[in-house]
């Protein structure tokens, strides 16, 4: 265990302080390439994709799983299949699915297709335009929601029917309910689903690979970060400058997750100090 | 006691088949005084790669007993991390397709110079441009059997409908005239099937013109060239082209080839792989031409690139000496195979007998008389030039209106990315 994972994990470290190029011995730069970060307009680019992925994509992943949570949870009939057809995407290898979506969102695929019967004549160009590359792949984020509700469902129904029947006696409506008794009864649920869906987008890579190509797409617009560190390591051999890259992103990812932990006791409802 | 005896046991063997492993892991092949044991050669295994090698491989063993050929296709989406990683675990193969050429920078690759010259191979009947991706410093270190080539490829049944002469296959034309060409071939539709482009042209990168145009003749300037009224012209007008619908929109290239285009007749002209166009139009049953690509201005020297295959010996592999019988085989052989495959030769005295019989490579031949000015090395080139392809999309969807502009603004991103390439070039030890 410890060879595999943690001899790997210093090994980075030390690669991050140094020139090493796969081919050359290593040279020691000393902080180097952490210095030449802040000059390094790909990085910043990459740091500008994936965290304007994070704001807008993880909040509407959320609200459109709860969404689909909410309305998975009524009784209806033939509830089963369509919730069984929501998960479906989740269990799709994200390689199938990305290449599924390069093919309807090109120029001349079905989406636009669909644009132009519906009187856009120019509808956009999602993978080639920087400005609409983010959309477009969170568009194809909220396809794949249903793992997200499926949680928010198992959440959802965890919640004691007897809150609702109170509720309900004291003359409370739908949306009143909802966030009076649903939402806060949710959040521990919405925790863990916040706290994955930060840590699955900062980790964007294959979809940003396939729809984007390995250079991160027109104009850098997909340069996800992961797959710029991939491309200083293995597209231009600087695996010294790639470790930092990698221990600057993991110490920024563990910083977002301790800030979210922190502050998780003034909104998150803990059941045991209600009793 | 007994399971601490069996997890002993069972520890020790893994320890013996690990080093067992280590020293002979599926690179690596015998050590060998005179040649003769396992030669390990890596390849492509992508397009014909492996048909090609299988043709070689029964040869090459028959002709030299007692040493075998074992070629291991490697896929080239991580081709070039396997070989970085064999060479650092000192287990390189023998045999390599040469894909980057960092590693001769790095010592990893032997001169094959006096091993052409022993082997009767005469340099110069070898297509110079295509050969210039071997060379370095003036030292050859890579052997090639085939020559692949871009040049301009167009449909004369098209150009007869339209009563426009066939461009020569030796005078280039300039980019303006390509640009009056290429609208009086159009015929616009609103039907996509039915719809006929002048060109279909992914870009301005693709084969159309020499790096140097973009960095200059020694490749290290990107300010002053990427930036010129050249450049600016040469995107402008091929932007112009494709945004009213004369030539395509380079993302069309996301789900057609320029080959599907043009044997579909949807397109005129192609600058693109000659093979491979050809073969779809031959299949298409469509006659079809050659001329060079166009240049910027009339007077330029023309820019013809032509590729071809890299078989390199690397330092380390543990039958130098097999490695260098077979490198000496193939080239005395390797364009004997590539005919029997059909494919053009990288030796020009071997071109005849590949176009015999065809007009179409007739002119392809007569066209490779001008492939004789390769195009600048720079390192790590497609990490970072794809910015002007990205520009050129812009430009040519109207994101983005003038070039000269835009490639203003871009030039100094594209030399602090040069440089770079270059300082980590100089770093390879």
């Amino acid at each position: 265990m410890a060879v595999f994972t943690v001899g790997p994990i210093i090994g980075s470290l030390v690669i991050s302080f140094t020139d090493w190029n796969l081919l050359s011995e290593p040279g020691w730069v000393g902080l180097d390439n952490y210095a030449r970060l802040a000059t390094d307009p790909e990085f910043i680019n990459a740091v500008n994709v994936t965290v304007t992925y994070v704001i807008f994509g993880v909040p509407i992943f959320q609200v459109t799983g709860l969404l689909v949570a909410l309305l998975l949870n009524l009784v209806l009939p033939g509830m089963r299949i369509f919730r069984t057809i929501m998960f479906l995407p989740t269990v799709l290898s994200g390689v199938a699915v990305a290449v599924l979506w390069q093919q309807l969102l090109s120029s001349e695929g079905a989406v636009n297709q669909i644009l132009r019967m519906l009187g856009i004549a120019n509808p956009p160009a999602w993978l080639t335009s920087p400005g609409w590359a983010i959309p477009a792949v969170i568009v194809i984020g909220v396809w794949g929601v249903g793992a997200g509700a499926i949680i928010y469902l198992a959440g959802l129904q965890n919640v004691p029917p007897q809150l609702y029947e109170q509720a309900t006696i004291d003359g409370a409506g739908p949306i009143r309910t909802f966030f009076a008794i649903t939402l806060p009864m949710l959040t521990p649920t919405l925790l863990f689903t916040v706290l994955t869906g930060i840590i699955g987008a900062f980790q964007v890579f294959d979809m940003a690979f396939i729809l984007g190509g390995p250079k991160g797409g027109v104009g850098g617009s997909l340069s996800f970060y992961l797959l710029y560190v991939w491309g200083q390591a293995f597209g231009n051999g600087r695996l010294g400058y790639a470790s930092a890259l990698s221990w600057v992103f993991v110490i920024a990812c563990a910083v977002v997750v301790i800030l979210i932990l922190r502050t998780a006791d003034r909104w998150v409802f803990d059941e045991s100090e209600s009793r | 006691m007994r399971s601490t005896t069996r997890i002993t046991a069972i520890l020790a063997t893994a320890l013996v088949a690990g080093a067992l492993t280590a020293c002979s892991p599926g690179g690596s092949s015998q050590v060998s005084d005179d040649g003769t044991g396992k030669v390990v050669l890596w390849y492509l295994p992508e397009d014909d790669g492996a048909t090609f090698i299988a043709s070689i491989k029964e040869a090459f063993e028959a002709a030299n007993p007692g040493t075998i050929l074992d070629a291991v296709g490697v896929p080239e989406d991580n081709y070039v991390t396997k070989v970085d990683t064999a060479m650092l675990a000192n287990q390189p193969p023998d045999i390599a397709f040469m894909l980057d050429a960092k590693w001769i920078k790095a010592g990893r690759l032997a001169p094959v110079d006096k091993l052409l010259s022993d082997a009767g191979v005469d340099l110069a009947n070898w297509n110079p441009v295509a050969m210039s991706s071997c060379q370095l410093d003036g030292a050859t270190y890579c052997v090639g059997s085939q020559q692949f080539t871009t040049a301009l490829v167009y449909n004369k049944d098209m150009f007869d409908a339209a009563g426009l002469d066939y461009p020569s296959a030796t005078e280039p034309m300039t980019i303006d005239e390509f640009a009056e060409l290429s609208k009086r071939l159009t015929q616009p539709s609103d039907d996509p099937a039915a719809r006929v482009y002048g060109a279909a042209i992914s870009g301005p990168l693709n084969g159309m013109t020499s790096m140097a145009t973009f960095y200059g003749e020694d490749g290290t300037a990107a300010i002053g060239n990427a930036d010129s009224p050249r450049t600016a012209h040469l995107f402008d007008v091929l932007a112009g082209l494709a945004r009213d619908g004369s030539i395509t929109q380079p993302v069309m290239f996301a789900n057609k080839s320029s080959a599907d285009l043009m044997s579909a007749g949807n397109a005129a002209m192609t600058i693109e792989g000659v093979d491979y166009v050809g073969f779809a139009m031959d299949a298409a049953d469509r006659r079809w031409g050659v001329a060079p690509p166009p240049v910027i201005e009339a007077g330029d020297t023309p820019y013809v690139f032509s590729g071809t295959d890299r078989w390199a010996m690397l330092t380390g592999g543990r039958n130098n000496l097999g490695a260098e019988k077979f490198l000496s085989w193939f080239a005395q052989h390797g364009g004997e195979y590539r005919l029997q495959l059909d494919q053009a030769p990288l030796d020009t005295t071997q071109l005849s007998e590949w176009a015999e019989g065809s007009e179409s490579r007739g002119e392809m031949v007569q066209v490779l008389t001008l492939a004789t000015h390769p195009s600048p090395f720079i390192p790590n080139l497609w990490g970072f030039t794809g910015k002007l392809d990205d520009l050129y999309i812009q430009l040519a969807s109207g994101d983005k209106t003038d070039a000269a502009t835009e490639l203003t603004s871009l030039a100094p991103e594209l030399q602090r990315q040069l440089d770079e390439a270059w300082k980590n070039w100089e770093a390879i030890r």
